[in-house]
């Protein structure tokens, strides 16, 4: 059993967000290539977790299109197609109560999958990231780097086209780092395209990818 | 003179032959509270989950009316629903009034402001991040706020058995809207206070016994249940 491979680029055009009238985010164009890594840097407040949240449609923009794979939509739109496709991860990330195994469980379960085939994506996924140690765990007594790699994992088990990560490595010590660097590595051999905010030097050092610079609210190359 | 030893003997006595006046009263209370605390309880919940979640405009003015509601005395509610439903009242077409479902209705008033108030204290103290990660993770609106209930059960359990404690000990509006009528309306408060006032202090004292016993059982299986949850 394994879930279909939906790689696919995605594309934001036209971008305003704007809260008691403040223009949060102001972004002209933003496309990442399918299986491509966009570091996005930019100092606090800069607007990183919005525009973030705006691309896993947890937050609706006031304007703007985009286009996902071959299909396109506007902001209003965006939580339909959005929400479960492109995958947000927070900087600190939540661990719902119960094991290590019913989180990495949870989006298959919400996918409708028969119980048999969630355990065989999980096992997979929990042999493939070296997890098995972690398998039994309570979650919620999990390290904050071991988290991060199970929410990590959690993400990466739904096979999804784009995975948003907000700074998950601040708080990271270099092992749990060196962990994380090599799951991200193969996602990108999955063709997963990924955005990820961070301000931590060694992560832009370490990863490959396009860099973009964000600074209130607007996105610069 | 009350003979409060001789009072409470024959309170157990009557607890333990299964007097029938008593346990008249003991069902009577259990089946109109159960009913009733079953009917508030998830609408509350869920308006409480809007009003934590949802920014929508009124929510301060809903958040202020339901916390002044919680202080509105059972009686008062009581006369409402008894004005309601009494001959010229605006729901006198219902025959309701001396009957359960009147009491029901009474009860669901009464305990409704405070689940709303206790459940939405619990959602603003939990993690607002369990409905994000549930949302991004590809749960839809209902089931991620159900991933939210479970998330929070502690919490919510708690609330429902505060409103369950409060209506299940609430007199003024059973006995405004109920009539106390023995075997149909009479409840267990009803009860102790007409059998007090006739200074027959061994049924008030059984079930004042049974009140008693079952806020303890309550308590206790809300910290069993909880467990070491924190």
């Amino acid at each position: 059993m394994s879930l279909a491979n939906t790689t696919q680029s995605l594309t934001a055009n036209k971008l305003t967000f704007i809260r008691d009238t403040r223009l949060i985010l102001d972004c002209k164009s933003l496309t990442v290539q399918k299986g491509e890594l966009v570091l996005l840097t930019g100092p606090n407040g800069s607007g990183k977790t919005t525009l973030l949240k705006i691309l896993a449609g947890l937050i609706t923009a006031d304007t703007g299109e985009f286009i996902l794979g071959e299909k396109s939509f506007t902001s209003f739109e965006a939580p339909k197609y959005l929400i479960g496709t492109c995958i947000y991860l927070h900087q600190t990330p939540y661990m719902f109560r119960g094991t290590v195994l019913q989180n990495l469980s949870y989006g298959l379960r919400r996918k409708g999958l028969r119980n048999n085939d969630i355990r065989s994506l999980v096992d997979q996924a929990i042999r493939k990231n070296k997890l098995t140690h972690l398998t039994d765990r309570m979650a919620s007594t999990l390290s904050a780097g071991e988290q991060h790699q199970v929410a990590l994992v959690r993400a990466q088990i739904l096979k999804p086209p784009v995975l948003l990560l907000d700074e998950i490595t601040a708080h990271m010590d270099q092992e749990a780092r060196g962990r994380t660097f090599e799951i991200i590595k193969a996602l990108q051999e999955e063709e997963i395209s990924i955005v990820f905010a961070t301000h931590d030097d060694e992560t832009i050092k370490t990863l490959p990818g396009t860099f973009l610079h964000i600074d209130s609210g607007c996105l610069a190359l | 003179m009350f003979d409060s030893n001789s009072a409470l003997i024959s309170a157990f006595s009557m607890l333990l032959t299964g007097d029938r006046e008593v346990w008249s009263a003991i069902g009577v209370s259990f089946s109109v509270s159960l009913r009733a605390i079953l009917i508030a309880s998830p609408p509350a919940i869920a308006m409480a989950f809007l009003l934590a979640y949802k920014t929508f405009p009124g929510r301060r003015l809903v958040l202020t009316i339901t916390n002044t509601l919680m202080s509105v005395p059972a009686v008062v509610v009581g006369l409402t629903v008894y004005l309601a439903l009494s001959k010229n009242g605006i729901a006198a077409d219902l025959r309701l009034l001396y009957t359960q479902p009147a009491m029901i209705i009474g009860q669901v008033i009464i305990c409704f402001p405070l689940l709303v108030a206790m459940a939405h204290a619990t959602f603003v103290a939990g993690d607002k991040l369990a409905y994000e990660t549930a949302r991004t993770l590809g749960a839809k609106r209902i089931p991620a706020m159900l991933t939210v209930f479970l998330e929070l059960r502690f919490g919510l359990l708690a609330a429902v058995i505060a409103g369950f404690s409060r209506i299940i000990a609430e007199i003024g509006c059973s006995m405004m809207v109920g009539g106390n009528i023995l075997d149909h309306t009479r409840n267990i408060p009803t009860a102790i206070a007409l059998e007090t006032s006739k200074g027959e202090f061994a049924m008030g004292v059984a079930l004042g016994i049974v009140l008693l016993s079952l806020t303890m059982l309550l308590n206790v299986l809300l910290a069993m249940f909880q467990g070491d949850g924190q």
